[in-house]
C-alpha cells in the first residue's frame, strides 16, 4: 500500500498546467507548463503558491523525472515565503486575463525593469507572463503596474460579432448603444465584466446599454446616428469588447 | 316607439352635424395639447417619415412578434380604404359641392391626431397572453385605462362586435355583389366564394389576415391608380382650376359656384368633415384593433404608423375628389353610383375598372372587419368565441350578395357610428397618457407596460 507520501499532484488550470513531485514526503521537484514554456524549481513553486483556486489529482507512486528541490524544511520555508509574498499583491484572480496598456494615457513614472516588462506583456494573459524565471519579482511588477494604472487586465472575449438592425432612439446625448435585455444578459453571462460595443463597419466603441423589446435591433441615438452615417434599418455587425 | 324609429333618432344623432365637431375637437385637443404636432413640426415630420416609409425597407423584420408594425397598418388601411374613398367621397362632393374637399382635408388633419392617440394607446394598454399572442384595441385601453368605468369598453366591445356584421360584411358583401354583378357574376356564387375567402383567411387568426392585408393593400392603390391615373391624366389641364375651386367654395360657396347651385357653406362643411372623418375612420376606434397587434418596441412608433394609414386614406379620398370635380360631371348631380359610372365612362377601361376596383376595396374590408368584430367578440365572451364568430361572419358575407337584412344594416351602421362615443370619451381622458408616451418616446426612454 502506498503511503502517499511520493507521487506527483497535478494542478490544472486553463492556461497552466503544474506538477508538484513529492518523494517520501519531501517535495523535490515542481514543475509549470504552458504550450511550449516551461519552468521548474523554485520558480515553478513560487508560481502555484500564486494560484488561488485551481482542480487537483494526486497520483502516487509517480517518481520525479529528476530533481530541481532540496526538500526538507527549506522547501516549507520558501512556500510560506511565497504565500506571504502573494498575498501583498493584488493581481487579478483569473490568471486568463489579458494585459493591456489602458485607453486613457497617463503620465506615471517608472524604473527600467518596469519599463522592460510593460514593453513585452501587451496582449499577454498574465499566467504566460508569470511562466518566467523570477516569477514572484515579475508579479511585484504587474502589481505596480496595475496599481498605477500603467497597464489593465482584461477578460479575454471571444463572444462571435452578431448582426444587428439600426433602430433610432430619440433623445438626448450620444456615444451610447442600446440592445436587447436578452443579448445583453447573454453578453454579460460569458463575459462577466464590464464590456463596450464594437460597430464592426465603423470601428467605433461605445457605451452598450440594455432595452426591453428591441431583439435583433441595434438602438442608436439621433445625434450618433449622424455621426456615424447611418440610417434606420441598416445592418451593422456589433462584437462586445472589454 | 320602435327600434327602427329609435334606431333612425340614434343614427342622426351619432353621424350628425354636432357628432362631427366633437370628433373635429378630440382631435384638434389632441394634436394641440397632448402630442403638440407644433412644438417642433419639421422633427415630428421627419421622425414620421423615419418611423414609417423610412422603415419600409425592414418590413420583413419584426420584434420577434406575431406581425410587424407595417403588417398591422396594411390590416388596418385594409378596412380603412374602403368604396367610402370612392363612391362615399363622390356623394359628399355631389352633397356640399368642391368646398367640401376643404373641409375634409381638415378633419384629415386634425384626424392624424385621434389616430396617433388610438394607434399608441392600443399598443400601451394591450394584453400579452401566455400562448405570445396580443390583443387590443379600445376595449382595453378603456377596461385598463379607467378601472372604474370598465362599462364604456363591454358598450365599444359591444357596438364594434354587431357592427362587424353589417357595415364590415353584409355591405361590403353587398358593395362587391352589386360591383361584379354588371359582369354577369351570380350574386350565390360571389357570396360563395366570399364566404369561402373570408372563413379560410380569419380562420388563420392575425398572421393570415396580415399576409391577405399585406397583398391586398398594394393591390387595392394599384387598381386605384390604374383607374384614377389615366382620368387625371385625361383632366389634367383642369386640376389647377378644381384646386382653386376647392379653396374658393369652401368658405363662400354660394360665390364660387353661383346660389343657383344650391350649395351652402354647412353643407359643404357637413358634407367635407363627414367624410374627413368616417372615411378614415380616426375616432371610431376600429383601426387600432389592429395597430395594437404591431410588435413595436414603444407605442408611440406605431402612433406614427397611424398617421402612414391617413396619409394613404388623404392621397386616395383627394385624388378621387380632385378628378371629379376637375371632370366637371359633379355639376350634373345625382346619385354616386351615377356620377362614378359617368366618370369612369372617359376610362380606357370602362366601367370594368370601377367594378374590379370597388369589388377589392369591399373585400379587404371584409376581412379586416372580420378581425375587428372577432377580437371584440373574444373580449366579451372569451377565446371560445373565435370560431363560432368566424363562421356566423362567413355566413352573412354569403347572404351579403343575395341582399336583403336592411333592418340589421340600418342598426349596425348605427353601432357602428355608436363606437365612436366610448372611444372618444376615451381619447379625451387618456389625452395625458399619450402626451407622457411622446415626451418619454423622445427623451429615449424605453417604454414601461402597465402592469
Amino acid at each position: 500500500m502506498s503511503t502517499g507520501r511520493t507521487g506527483r499532484l497535478l494542478v490544472r488550470t486553463p492556461y497552466l498546467e503544474g506538477e508538484v513531485f513529492l518523494q517520501n514526503g519531501q517535495v523535490v521537484h515542481a514543475r509549470v507548463r504552458s504550450g511550449e514554456k516551461v519552468l521548474e524549481g523554485e520558480d515553478a513553486l513560487d508560481l502555484l503558491t500564486g494560484i488561488k483556486r485551481a482542480p487537483y489529482r494526486f497520483e502516487p507512486e509517480v517518481s520525479p523525472p529528476h530533481t530541481t528541490l532540496l526538500g526538507g524544511l527549506a522547501v516549507s520555508a520558501r512556500l510560506a515565503e511565497a504565500e506571504a509574498q502573494w498575498r501583498g499583491l493584488a493581481l487579478p484572480a483569473d490568471w486568463g486575463y489579458v494585459l493591456r496598456l489602458p485607453a486613457r494615457g497617463g503620465a506615471v513614472e517608472l524604473g527600467p525593469e518596469a519599463l522592460r516588462v510593460l514593453a513585452q506583456v501587451e496582449g499577454k494573459r498574465i499566467a504566460e507572463v508569470l511562466l518566467a524565471p523570477g516569477t514572484l519579482r515579475l508579479a511585484r511588477i504587474l502589481h505596480t503596474l496595475l496599481q498605477m494604472g500603467a497597464l489593465e487586465a482584461v477578460p479575454l472575449v471571444e463572444v462571435p460579432p452578431v448582426s444587428l438592425l439600426v433602430l433610432p432612439i430619440y433623445g438626448p446625448g450620444s456615444g451610447v448603444a442600446y440592445v436587447d435585455e436578452a443579448l445583453f444578459a447573454e453578453w454579460a453571462r460569458a463575459i462577466r465584466h464590464g464590456f463596450r460595443l464594437r460597430l464592426k463597419p465603423a470601428g467605433v466603441v461605445m457605451e452598450v446599454r440594455p432595452r426591453p423589446n428591441i431583439p435583433g435591433r441595434l438602438g442608436l441615438l439621433e445625434e450618433d446616428l449622424r455621426r456615424l452615417r447611418l440610417r434606420r434599418g441598416d445592418k451593422v455587425e456589433v462584437v462586445p469588447e472589454v | 316607439m320602435d327600434i327602427l324609429t329609435l334606431n333612425e333618432y340614434l343614427n342622426r344623432v351619432v353621424y350628425g352635424f354636432p357628432m362631427k365637431l366633437v370628433f373635429l375637437l378630440v382631435g384638434a385637443y389632441l394634436v394641440i395639447f397632448q402630442i403638440r404636432w407644433f412644438s417642433s413640426p419639421l422633427r415630428m415630420m421627419r421622425v414620421s417619415f423615419s418611423e414609417t416609409l423610412g422603415a419600409i425597407r425592414e418590413r420583413a423584420y419584426g420584434f420577434g412578434g406575431q406581425i410587424t408594425p407595417f403588417q398591422a397598418t396594411m390590416v388596418a388601411l385594409s378596412a380603412t380604404v374602403g368604396t367610402g374613398h370612392l363612391l362615399g367621397m363622390l356623394a359628399a362632393v355631389l352633397i356640399g359641392g368642391p368646398g367640401a374637399v376643404f373641409w375634409m382635408w381638415l378633419g384629415y388633419f386634425f384626424g392624424t391626431g385621434t389616430k396617433f392617440a388610438e394607434a399608441t394607446l392600443a399598443v400601451h394598454f394591450r394584453r400579452r397572453f401566455a400562448d405570445g399572442s396580443v390583443s387590443g384595441g379600445p376595449m382595453y385601453y378603456l377596461y385598463r385605462g379607467f378601472p372604474r368605468l370598465r362599462f364604456l369598453a363591454y358598450f365599444f366591445a359591444f357596438f364594434a362586435a354587431v357592427a362587424a356584421f353589417g357595415i364590415g360584411n353584409l355591405s361590403q358583401a353587398g358593395a362587391v355583389g352589386g360591383a361584379l354583378a354588371p359582369l354577369g357574376a351570380p350574386p350565390a356564387l360571389v357570396g360563395l366564394f366570399l364566404a369561402l375567402l373570408v372563413g379560410v383567411v380569419l380562420g388563420g387568426g392575425i398572421a393570415r389576415v396580415a399576409r391577405f392585408a399585406q397583398v391586398v393593400v398594394p393591390l387595392k392603390l394599384l387598381l386605384f391608380l390604374v383607374a384614377v391615373v389615366p382620368l387625371l391624366v385625361r383632366y389634367a389641364g383642369k386640376i389647377p382650376e378644381a384646386l382653386a375651386l376647392v379653396f374658393q367654395a369652401a368658405f363662400s360657396p354660394e360665390a364660387a359656384l353661383g346660389g343657383a347651385a344650391g350649395y351652402s357653406l354647412f353643407a359643404a362643411i357637413n358634407a367635407g368633415l363627414g367624410r374627413g372623418i368616417f372615411a378614415n375612420e380616426a375616432g371610431l376606434g376600429s383601426a387600432p384593433i389592429a395597430h395594437a397587434q404591431a410588435q413595436v418596441d414603444h407605442p408611440v412608433r406605431q402612433g406614427f404608423w397611424g398617421v402612414t394609414e391617413m396619409f394613404m386614406s388623404f392621397l386616395v379620398t383627394s385624388l378621387t375628389a380632385l378628378t371629379f370635380i376637375a371632370s366637371g360631371l359633379w355639376r350634373g348631380g345625382g346619385s354616386a353610383a351615377e356620377a362614378a359610372s359617368a366618370l369612369f365612362q372617359a376610362h380606357p377601361l370602362g366601367g370594368l375598372i370601377l367594378a374590379v376596383t370597388v369589388a377589392v376595396f369591399a373585400l379587404g374590408t371584409m376581412v379586416s372587419w372580420g378581425f375587428y368584430g372577432e377580437e371584440a367578440a373574444a373580449f366579451l365572451f372569451g377565446e371560445g368565441i373565435r370560431w363560432p364568430y368566424r363562421l356566423t361572419f362567413a355566413v352573412l358575407a354569403f347572404v351579403g350578395p343575395l341582399g336583403g337584412l336592411e333592418a340589421f344594416l340600418a342598426i349596425s351602421d348605427t353601432l357602428n357610428g355608436l363606437m365612436a362615443i366610448p372611444n372618444l370619451l376615451g381619447l379625451i381622458l387618456l389625452g395625458p397618457v399619450v402626451a407622457r408616451l411622446v415626451y418619454g418616446f423622445f427623451r429615449g426612454e424605453p417604454w414601461i407596460p402597465p402592469r
